[in-house]
């Protein structure tokens, strides 16, 4: 054990002088005189029911976070009364312009609305009658290896962070464990895909690599760009040729890309709301980028990812086959990157002109 | 009851199919968005139509002469011909297969243009994907009137 309580409850003279008075019946009540922000929130749209969002009232809002938190390092409810004796978490993610975003609740809600079970949602007896090309099989067999890994990075990255984000922003430490949630199904359904179609492939040192640099960033909202923008957005180009595989793939890569779509958005809200409350940090987070963004070519240009998807895509492997999927994934590529440098535009962060990712992408 | 397609009637009766549908439109989950639909007919001619999706219900489908200034989060576009294609895969297969789904169209060749201003809100068309393939597949029991 590396912590001991402030002291040892089974000797402690007022905790058993308390447990004595309840066994006569005595209540001391002094929690209920608590004077605090008195609210009775209720949902503003019966259809959703009762979100964050409504309960963001009074002293318990998100509004009134402060930049840097500096009074509740402890575990205490954000708005509850604070007491003496509260013990420091050891939280280091304690300023709100690093890892804040305003659609954090919005996000956190629709995760819920629009979770879904792989085990029931897919049709695995369907996906067994369907008569797929041998190729196009092994590949989504490989395909589904490789992003088993990457998923399981998806995982890592808020599980690295999520106990060191101070427990007053309790509406992102939910949103990350969504994201968990989220990226735990990944696993999940891109190892039922791989297992119900004959098996694992190959692992990918240089998809792991890649990964490892991002997740290992120094800092969140570095890794949260890394992550969630840069990883994101490949994903949602990868789950749009996958879904070409079959009418079952199509359901299937059309709900992962719902998950990825809101790491995205997080991604993007969160280096939105940084920029807009750091001055000066454009150019500190460029040249993390420029630094980092090989491991999208690294990822993206596997051998493990590419061949796979251009087999996918081209729906087989004769040379007519492999032109036409060589043809779809280099264009869904170029589209991605674009995606990729117009989000992070979007969310005040310039680059297309200092990337190396598009004239990367144009020659290939 | 026949349906015109394009025609504001046409997505009225999706707008209904869905009510009828809600069990499984719940199912997948909120589905918060506005887009829009552009038909380009014979001579560049547009017909748009305005969709609006609140939590798990259609709230309105409504044609309008230009979208632009009815701010969407993104627009399909396509001409006449690839709209009608994509119905009619939707009423032979109950759904559409993989070569006529919004995906494959948006994203490979150029069957239908994705447009939009705002990279934040083109993604809800990735966050709101099966919702919006679901969406269009509620035409395969419709009885359609193409435009010729």
């Amino acid at each position: 054990m590396a912590y001991f309580a402030d002291r040892q409850y089974f000797d402690d003279p007022e905790t058993i002088k308390r447990g004595t008075e309840f066994g006569e019946g005595k209540l001391i009540l002094d929690w209920y005189e608590i004077e605090n922000d008195r609210v009775r929130c209720t949902p503003s749209d019966p259809r959703r029911g009762l979100t964050y969002e409504d309960c963001s009232k009074g002293a318990y809002s998100w509004d009134l976070l402060p930049e840097f938190v500096r009074h509740n390092y402890s575990m205490a409810a954000r708005g509850s009364v604070l007491v003496p004796g509260l013990p420091d978490m050891g939280y280091t993610e304690n300023r709100k312009s690093d890892i804040w975003a305003d659609n954090i609740g919005e996000l956190y809600e629709e995760s819920k609305s629009r979770r879904w079970a792989p085990a029931v949602d897919i049709d695995w007896k369907a996906l067994a009658a369907t008569d797929f090309d041998p190729a196009v099989t092994a590949s989504m067999c490989q395909l589904c290896t490789t992003l088993s890994e990457v998923s399981l990075v998806g995982m890592e990255f808020p599980s690295r962070w999520v106990y060191l984000v101070n427990q007053e922003f309790l509406e992102l430490k939910s949103l990350l464990c969504a994201q968990m949630m989220d990226q735990a199904r990944a696993v999940e359904v891109f190892r039922k895909r791989a297992l119900s179609s004959g098996g694992l492939k190959r692992a990918s040192a240089n998809v792991q690599q890649a990964l490892k640099e991002l997740l290992m960033a120094d800092n969140y909202i570095e890794g949260s760009i890394g992550i969630n923008l840069l990883v994101g957005s490949l994903l949602l180009g990868v789950y749009r040729v996958a879904a070409t595989a079959s009418t079952i793939d199509a359901h299937l890569f059309r709900r992962c890309q719902q998950d990825a779509a809101r790491r995205v958005a997080y991604g993007m809200g969160n280096l939105a709301y940084h920029l807009a409350h750091r001055e000066g940090r454009q150019e500190v987070l460029n040249e993390y980028l420029d630094l980092v963004e090989h491991c999208f070519a690294g990822i993206a240009g596997a051998t493990e990812m590419l061949e796979p998807l251009i087999v996918i895509a081209g729906g087989g492997t004769e040379p007519g086959q492999v032109a036409s999927g060589r043809a779809r994934v280099a264009s869904i590529y170029r589209v991605v990157v674009d995606e990729y440098l117009g989000r992070l535009a979007a969310a005040g962060l310039e680059r297309r002109d200092r990337s190396r990712l598009p004239a990367f992408f144009a020659a290939a | 009851m026949k349906v015109d397609f394009p025609s504001t009637s046409f997505f009225e009766a999706l707008k209904d199919r869905m009510a009828q549908e809600q069990d499984r439109f719940t199912k997948l989950g909120y589905f918060d968005t506005t887009f829009g639909v552009t038909v380009v007919g014979p001579g560049e001619q547009r017909r748009n139509y305005l969709l609006n999706f609140e939590v798990y219900e259609c709230m309105g489908a409504r044609e309008i002469d230009n979208l632009e200034g009815e701010d969407p989060d993104f627009v399909l576009e396509a001409d006449i011909a690839q709209w009608q294609d994509m119905l009619r895969n939707i009423q032979s297969n109950g759904g559409a297969d993989t070569d006529h789904g919004i995906n494959t169209l948006t994203h490979f060749g150029e069957g239908m243009k994705v447009i939009y201003d705002d990279p934040e809100r083109h993604d809800k068309l990735f966050r709101f994907s099966e919702s919006i393939q679901e969406y269009f597949d509620l035409a395969a029991d419709l009885q359609i009137e193409y435009a010729s």
